[in-house]
């Protein structure tokens, strides 16, 4: 009973005085009155003779054993306590032999209460009885303390267990020794062996995760300064070196004004909590990654940048770098990257479609990934180099049902129990994402090609329109002029008003603007027909073309012209198209010119002007530049002058053909020195000649 | 001067050969003596009112020449003589809105629209010359 605080037990205060047995040898009034005491106490006194009889036992020994007073007399322990004299019996036995003292605690019943499990603490010393030795007794009943001490070991062993299956434990810190008194549970909850009860305060604080320890030093030592409670989460290393993250509650007690206070402290394991408010702040982070992700994906049309924002967004997710992977024909290419992923935009990544994602998804505690740089990058030829991630992902990005990449995902953690399903959900972002912006793209660029289209469309009718108006203007003119002619001239021959001479003349007038009005009428229709001629580019001479248009014009035609040549290329075109052009072009200098003395046509190609251009110059009348827009105007004639016969529509033909072999024509002239036509024509891509040549 | 004997100066500026004959047939048969002369283009018109000692008691103007060349004449015509000195009368195959506003806004003294019928045209330039020589040959 190591340890016991002063206890005693009270005598019961209903018991009826102490009874005189009449055996007077006890002596005097003084030993009375101390047995009467020692009773009132509680205490009892008994003597055992050398046979170990009983002699004499006072009223609360007598109590205790449940027997009277007279009936202890001169029997055997046997004969009153049967149930524990087996205890007592050698004690007594050795008191007697020794002459030494000796205390012990007795466990039994006894005839007072049978059923019932006592305690007694009980002194057995020697006494004289007379001239014989013998044994006194002094036992001090301590069933109450001792029940009290094992409902404390119970509630103890119960404390232990409840801290056990709560991952919590106790200590004392005595601030006075340094020393750190531990529980059990303590114990079990920091990994340290089974049967420490205590440990030094630099070894407790050693356990302290080395980021926390300044801190949390720090609160304790105001605790002490200011009173008053400390409440904390921090994180310790248990001996195996694993990290627990615990939240501690502390307050002091005082125990006086000179001595330092002890410190009382529940430290709760918290790990799992921890672990799991780290992984519900994980999910909320990705969520709103994959919804801000989202938000990108809505609006976006360009797939680069969908990549880039995605693997942007993924950094916020507490991942530590992301990439993208194109599979692209035979090889699987870097698109996007973003912080700690060790490849590059452009590099080429080991990886086969159909193997890659065997486990789908992928990942690995140390992922391997073989990349070497794409060939535009290197110098000679680029090497493979093995690349290791810590906590990768890999997870397949499927577009329109074929893996048309992978996600590759590096965590700052391990790969949670829910890492492949974000890392899966992320890829599946990063589908839609290039699907829609795919789709956007096309949607863009096919709005962009219609409203080309529809821009050409309304320049074309815009085009037309203008052209119809000038050609009702221009047509109700130019037929009213021979119409009105052979209407008057008939009128005049009608009425017989006209003299002899006049009327051949009147007739020459019909016959000239029937011919102008079918000549009208022809241009017309083949202006009209131009619009519908399919243009079959194939290789025409142009050479030949004005060999074919100085035939046609015949020597008659040319006679007095001089004619200059250059060189003529060949052009992709319409042969019979582009032989109206130049006779047109050629017609029109020649007969422009005739007029002047020494008439000069010029027909040259200049491969310095607009990139390669064919000129016709003539150095006749000419025509006032600033109405030269109007020279290819439908009709639209600089010289109404009829000693220059012919319909305008020659112009407008020309300019026509040339716009639909993809040329374009102008006009230049000073007045009274002559005028230039300059076209333009696509080229015939000539293959190189002879052996040696450059190539395209 | 007196009207109707003297011979009445006309000049008319035509491109087209037929119609500037017929023009000048009908001038000749207006029922009084005209001195028809005719200019291909404007500058030849020009050259001639320059030349010329007197003005002429009127001049008919084509419109459909080329880069515009008769409202151009027109306003040539009206920065030298006023309207009271030299009637200026197109006489145009287009009766268009357009072109009739221009003509005037150039300063036309009037705007004749070429008929299909030669008697048309005879009637129509004698009714002009009557107008025109008679209104400004005041006694």
């Amino acid at each position: 009973m190591a340890g016991a605080a002063q206890r005693g037990v009270v005598g019961d205060p209903g018991r009826e005085p102490l009874r005189m047995t009449g055996r007077a040898d006890a002596g005097g009034h003084d030993a009375l009155a101390l047995r009467e005491l020692l009773s009132a106490a509680g205490i009892g006194v008994g003597v055992l003779d050398a046979d170990l009889r009983y002699r004499m036992v006072n009223a609360a020994m007598a109590d205790m054993n449940g027997v009277g007073i007279d009936a202890h007399v001169g029997r055997t322990l046997e004969e009153v306590i049967p149930r524990i004299a087996d205890q007592i019996r050698p004690l007594v036995q050795e008191v007697l032999h020794s002459g030494a003292s000796i205390t012990r605690e007795v466990r039994g019943s006894t005839p007072a209460a049978p059923d019932r499990e006592r305690a007694w603490r009980a002194s057995y010393h020697p006494a004289r009885v007379g001239d014989a030795a013998g044994v006194g007794m002094v036992v001090e009943e301590i069933t109450g303390m001792v029940e009290a001490e094992h409902l404390a070991e119970m509630r103890l062993s119960l404390l232990d267990e409840a801290e056990k299956a709560a991952g919590i434990g106790t200590f004392v810190h005595d601030l006075e020794t340094g020393r750190v008194t531990l529980s059990r549970g303590y114990v079990t909850l920091s990994g340290l062996p089974e049967g420490v009860t205590e440990i030094g305060q630099d070894e407790m604080f050693a356990r302290i995760h080395p980021a926390d320890r300044v801190v949390q030093v720090g609160r304790i030592r105001q605790m002490i300064a200011e009173g008053g409670r400390m409440q904390a989460r921090i994180r310790t290393i248990r001996p195996d070196g694993e990290i627990r993250w615990r939240e501690v509650f502390g307050r002091l007690e005082h125990r006086g004004e000179d001595r330092p206070p002890r410190v009382l402290v529940v430290a709760v394991d918290v790990t799992e909590r921890q672990r799991a408010e780290d992984l519900i702040n994980a999910l909320a982070e990705r969520q709103t990654a994959l919804g801000r992700a989202s938000a990108v994906i809505a609006r976006g049309d360009d797939v680069a940048e969908v990549l880039s924002v995605i693997t942007r967004e993924l950094r916020h997710a507490r991942v530590r770098g992301s990439a993208v992977v194109r599979f692209d024909d035979d090889l699987a290419r870097v698109e996007g990257s973003r912080g700690y992923i060790p490849v590059s935009v452009g590099d080429v990544v080991d990886m086969d479609p159909a193997t890659a994602f065997a486990a789908v998804p992928a990942h690995a505690g140390i992922g391997r990934v073989r990349v070497r740089p794409s060939l535009a990058d290197a110098t000679g030829v680029p090497e493979w180099r093995d690349v290791e991630m810590e906590n990768l992902t890999i997870a397949p990005i499927e577009v329109d049902d074929r893996v048309w990449g992978a996600l590759l995902v590096t965590t700052e953690h391990a790969p949670d129990p829910l890492s492949d399903f974000f890392a899966a959900d992320f890829a599946r972002l990063v589908a839609a994402g290039i699907a829609t912006a795919g789709a956007r793209g096309e949607l863009r660029r096919m709005n962009a090609e219609l409203e080309d289209i529809e821009a050409e469309r309304t320049r074309e009718l815009q085009a037309t329109v203008a052209e119809l108006g000038a050609f009702a203007y221009t047509v109700s003119h130019d037929l009213r002029g021979p119409l009105r002619a052979i209407h008057s001239a008939a009128e005049l021959l009608e009425d017989g008003s006209v003299d002899e001479e006049a009327a051949p003349r009147l007739l020459r007038m019909v016959r000239e603007s029937a011919v102008s009005m079918g000549a009208l009428i022809d241009d017309l229709l083949r202006l009209a027909r131009l619009g519908r001629q399919p243009l079959e580019p194939e290789r025409v001479d142009m050479e030949a073309v004005l060999d074919g248009v100085l035939a046609e014009m015949g020597p008659v035609a040319l006679r007095r012209v001089e004619l200059v040549r250059t060189p003529l290329p060949a052009v992709a075109g319409n042969p019979t198209l582009l032989h109206q052009v130049i006779a047109n072009l050629v017609g029109n200098a020649v007969k422009f010119s005739r007029d002047r003395d020494v008439p000069r046509v010029e027909v040259g190609f200049d491969p310095e002007v607009d990139g390669g251009a064919f000129r016709v110059r003539d150095n006749g009348v000419g025509f006032d530049p600033q109405y030269a827009d109007q020279a290819f105007g439908l009709f639209r004639r600089l010289h109404t002058d009829e000693r220059f016969e012919g319909t305008g529509a020659g112009l407008a033909i020309v300019k026509r053909v040339v716009e639909r072999h993809g040329g374009a024509v102008r006009a230049d002239s000073e007045p009274g020195v002559g005028t230039t036509m300059t076209f333009t024509l696509p080229l015939w891509d000539e293959p190189a000649a002879g052996a040696g040549g450059n190539s395209g | 001067m007196s009207g109707a004997d003297t011979a009445v100066s006309v000049i008319f500026v035509e491109d087209a050969d037929m119609d500037a004959e017929l023009i000048h047939l009908a001038l000749k048969r207006s029922g009084r003596e005209v001195t028809a002369r005719r200019a291909r283009h404007p500058a030849e018109a020009l050259d001639m009112l320059g030349g010329m000692s007197a003005t002429p008691a009127l001049v008919l103007v084509d419109l459909a020449m080329p880069g515009g060349g008769g409202v151009g004449l027109l306003r040539d015509i009206r920065s030298r003589w006023g309207r009271e000195t030299l009637p200026a009368v197109v006489l145009s195959s287009s009766g268009e809105r357009g072109d009739v506003e221009s003509a005037y806004a150039a300063g036309a003294s009037g705007y004749l629209v070429k008929p299909m019928s030669f008697a048309d045209l005879q009637s129509m330039l004698d009714a002009a010359l009557r107008f025109w020589v008679d209104h400004n040959h005041r006694p």
